[in-house]
């Protein structure tokens, strides 16, 4: 099923560069903190993510969707991720509500760059993901859906885009650098609309999501896994205030990019609103709470057999025997 | 049967004015539902009672005088005996950053050995916060034009000098907001292994909020104020048993110098604002522990 609304977004990345202060090439977010022996300015490491063996404890005893979430630098990821957490920071819904999260510094800490205050007016300066160590990559939200009681625990993905990039190039590099890829069960990859509407620079996004996926596409080749189900979510597209027939032929040119990919990978196309996060779904965008419910609805995906050697003994069996028995089920 | 009472808060949300209204009432009056029966620290409790009746704020407990203060009381009715635990650190003591490691272990302790926790929230120091998109629903809807970048900064820029929203060095500060820090708590309050935790949610500063109606509700406070934090409690009811209290043991607001007057004036058990978790009045502090 597709589905297909305009997004507005302004993310006016590059006023908010020259205030950057990250220069520590480490992943993750970086407060103030104390000067270093010889009187620099340090900056605290917040290493609040989970990695793979944090969530195949909580899978081995909870129902789990692991949402990968991958795309350009700058696209809009890391702010998407934080403003659903936001969303239940500020809002009740009457239908899923916020039970917990085993990462709620790393939300936290993100949720500071979309706040409006002195330093910060204009109320969006999301700092950038730097490459990580490959393994602290997991946001984590745990929700309870009011309606039948059932628990969900959602695992996000924060990869920076120098990872995405490098691993729609290199097939080594995605076990190195994307763990857990293959048992995802949603996979959003997001497309910097601003670089679609430039011609030249459309090429270059869509061949390397095409590229990525055809990457990963061997991890499902054996008959008894399938792929997951892949959003494509646009982003960044403030200028895309045209009239209905430009639209729908950006749309449909868009979408037909990626029709080389066959019907290996089912897609869904979101546009997703920034600016207006908090107004409901409309004709042309999709409000983030109901994008993320979309995400929690669909069936549980197959997943493929983990062979990982760092990995606890019995959580690996364990892990690959509840997993399955929940699609079985 | 003893009832072993921990007494949990982050900083400036009522532990210390609790304890002392509570022990200036058990105290000074017989015709109470509690009778004391012993404290292992009578010189400190004292000192903050002193304060209390003179309608003085309580000093902040500082890291250097830690002291664990327990108070054994028993209900006059049928005997049930409550000790109340005050860990009494410094209120820094349940924030995210400190309770890392052996603190957060030996916090853990506490509440397994604990029957009811006292979690003491004062939602009128929660820092008031806009996200990006907020302002532009708040001011712009339709009015919004686009290319209008300069006037949507400087209508965020009014609104934070209207609302008072401070301005906050987010590099020099701690990266929990304040609605994160209580969930946070109560994150490892439910990681704690006890289940289920009997929590009273006591809303402090209740002054505030009490408009003698009868119709506002603790839990309605904390609903539209920590939202986050509000969700987290309904979603584990199967763990945490909460019941919702409103209290103000200071009266009213002790920085207005004219209110003061007017309180210090009154007899000690008069200033004292108690709602149920219903909103009713009910006037005795001490039925927040039965």
């Amino acid at each position: 099923m597709v589905s297909d609304e305009v997004v507005r977004s302004e993310i006016t990345i590059e006023k908010h560069e020259k205030n950057a202060v990250f220069e520590d090439e480490t992943q993750g977010y970086m407060v103030a903190g104390e000067t270093d022996s010889e009187g620099e300015d340090s900056y605290e490491y917040i290493d609040t993510l989970l990695d793979e063996t944090d969530v195949f404890e909580l899978a081995s005893k909870t129902d789990t969707r692991i949402i990968y979430i991958l795309g350009d630098t700058k696209s809009g990821k890391t702010t998407f991720e934080t403003l659903l957490y936001h969303l239940f920071y500020s809002h009740i819904d009457d239908e899923w509500y916020f039970a917990g999260s085993d990462t709620l510094p790393a939300f936290e800490a993100r949720r500071q760059n979309i706040l409006i205050d002195g330093r910060n007016p204009e109320g969006l300066n999301m700092e950038r993901t730097w490459p990580g160590d490959g393994h602290h990559v997991f946001l984590h939200m745990n929700l309870r859906n009011m309606l039948n009681g059932e628990f969900k625990h959602i695992l996000l993905t924060d990869i920076s885009g120098e990872d995405y990039k490098n691993c729609s190039s290199n097939r080594s590099l995605i076990d190195e650098r994307l763990p857990l890829v293959a048992q995802a069960d949603r996979l959003i990859i997001f497309l910097d609309a601003k670089k679609l509407l430039d011609p030249m620079k459309r090429a270059v996004v869509i061949k390397d999501a095409i590229s990525f996926l055809r990457m990963l596409r061997d991890k499902y080749d054996t008959a008894d896994v399938t792929p997951p189900v892949v959003y494509f979510a646009i982003s960044k597209s403030d200028r895309l205030s045209v009239a209905e027939k430009e639209y729908a032929d950006f749309v449909y040119n868009i979408r037909d990019r990626f029709s080389v990919l066959g019907s290996l990978f089912e897609m869904n196309f979101y546009w997703i609103t920034i600016k207006d996060w908090y107004k409901p779904s409309d004709k042309r965008h999709t409000a983030a709470l109901d994008f993320l419910k979309n995400l929690l609805k669909d069936k549980k995906k197959v997943l493929p057999a983990i062979d990982r050697n760092e990995i606890e003994n019995g959580l690996e069996d364990e892990f690959n025997r509840l997993r399955r028995r929940w699609v079985n089920e | 049967m003893n009832k072993k009472c921990y007494i949990v808060g982050l900083p400036g949300s009522g532990k210390t004015t609790f304890l002392a209204a509570l022990w200036s009432i058990i105290t000074m009056t017989n015709d109470r539902a509690l009778e004391l029966k012993k404290c292992t620290n009578q010189e400190y409790m004292n000192g903050i009672s002193e304060k209390w009746l003179s309608c003085n704020q309580m000093e902040h407990t500082s890291i250097e005088t830690v002291r664990e203060t327990s108070v054994e009381i028993s209900e006059t009715e049928n005997g049930t005996e409550f000790t109340l635990v005050l860990p009494d650190r410094d209120g820094e003591y349940f924030k995210y950053e400190k309770r890392q490691d052996t603190i957060e272990a030996d916090f853990h302790a506490e509440l397994k050995e604990s029957d009811i926790i006292l979690f003491f929230i004062n939602p009128a120091i929660i820092r008031k916060e806009l996200a990006y998109g907020e302002v532009t629903s708040k001011y712009t809807d339709d009015k919004v034009i686009p290319e209008a970048e300069d006037s949507l900064m400087s209508e965020a820029i009014t609104l934070r000098e209207e609302d008072n929203i401070p301005d906050r060095n987010r590099w020099e500060e701690n990266t929990l907001g304040d609605v994160a820090e209580h969930a946070e708590l109560l994150n490892s309050m439910l990681h704690s292994g006890k289940k289920p935790l009997e929590i009273r949610i006591i809303v402090s500063a209740w002054d505030v909020f009490y408009d003698g109606s009868g119709k506002v509700k603790p839990g309605d406070i904390i609903k539209d104020r920590m939202k986050l934090f509000w969700q987290m409690v309904e979603t584990h009811k199967e763990d945490i048993h909460v019941v919702y209290w409103g209290l103000s043991a200071q009266g009213g607001d002790w920085n207005d110098e004219e209110e003061r007057k007017v309180i210090a004036e009154k007899n000690a058990e008069d200033r004292i604002i108690v709602v149920d978790q219903s909103g009713r009045d009910v006037g005795d502090m001490t039925r927040i522990l039965l």
